[in-house]
């Protein structure tokens, strides 16, 4: 019986490098805020002091001016700080603003950033703050990992 | 109309934890009508409140989100509320433990009759 040598295979791929983590890995910046979403909220900005925006996004059709809202907040803030000291309120805890289309809430996260939970305007203020203190917590847990 | 303002302050610094009231002139950031204790300046507090309210509002417009209609700045040793009113702003120095909810609520009334008021002359 004749035995026909097996054709030649094809070499075997070189193994394939890992694949990146996906974009919603603990970490990704833009995803920080993710577990948030819903409801009234139309999204979460985690900023440095300088006004940079370090994770998160408005995720509203205004999103695309997230940076300028962190450029011009940032002065705001010197005011509000201010504002506190001269009358001897000890330290600054938040900046709740009513818009006319939407509320907004600014916390300090340490000395160096700030987190803006922008929602919309019908949000009521209680539920606004509790959420605002939510995204504080996962700020602080992402400023930490960067620290 | 100096009545109508008198009357807003007089109101909004007797609700339990208001501190003290007043309007102030934004563009200015000068008082026009102050209801407040003996060691907190007036002058000072209205050229903070006008210059914190037009800053912020200013934030607003640039993220999209259109006019502020009031502004609460909170520390650990009490709260700063500030409500539009037009060229006015109505300002409330309020203790930590107030109950804000109503603050809020007559605030924004005093806000609104300064409006009405302006409407009407």
């Amino acid at each position: 019986m004749e035995v026909t040598p097996a054709p030649p295979q094809p070499a075997r791929p070189a193994a394939r490098a890992v694949p990146p983590p996906p974009v919603s890995a603990p970490g990704d910046p833009a995803h920080v805020f993710d577990s948030m979403k819903g409801g009234p909220l139309f999204g979460v900005l985690l900023l440095d002091r300088r006004g940079l925006v370090l994770a998160g996004s408005l995720g509203d059709p205004q999103s695309g001016q997230a940076d300028e809202l962190g450029a011009i907040l940032g002065s705001a803030i010197d005011e509000a700080m201010r504002a506190v000291t001269h009358l001897s309120l000890g330290t600054w805890q938040g900046l709740l603003l009513d818009c006319e289309t939407a509320a907004l809430h600014v916390t300090p996260i340490g000395t160096e950033a700030l987190v803006v939970v922008a929602a919309h305007r019908e949000a009521p203020a209680g539920w606004l703050l509790r959420t605002a203190a939510h995204a504080a917590s996962l700020a602080e847990r992402f400023v930490g990992v960067y620290s | 109309m100096i009545d109508v303002y008198r009357e807003a302050v007089t109101r909004l610094s007797r609700v339990p934890g208001v501190s003290g009231a007043l309007v102030v002139e934004a563009a200015a950031g000068v008082p026009v009508v102050e209801e407040l204790k003996p060691d907190v300046s007036g002058t000072a507090v209205a050229a903070l409140a006008a210059a914190l309210f037009q800053r912020t509002a200013q934030a607003s417009e640039t993220a999209g989100y259109h006019g502020l209609r009031s502004l609460q700045l909170d520390a650990d040793g009490g709260h700063v509320l500030i409500a539009g009113a037009g060229d006015l702003v109505v300002v409330a120095l309020v203790e930590d433990d107030a109950q804000m909810g109503r603050v809020r609520i007559e605030a924004m009334r005093a806000a609104r009759s300064l409006l009405e008021s302006a409407g009407s002359n």
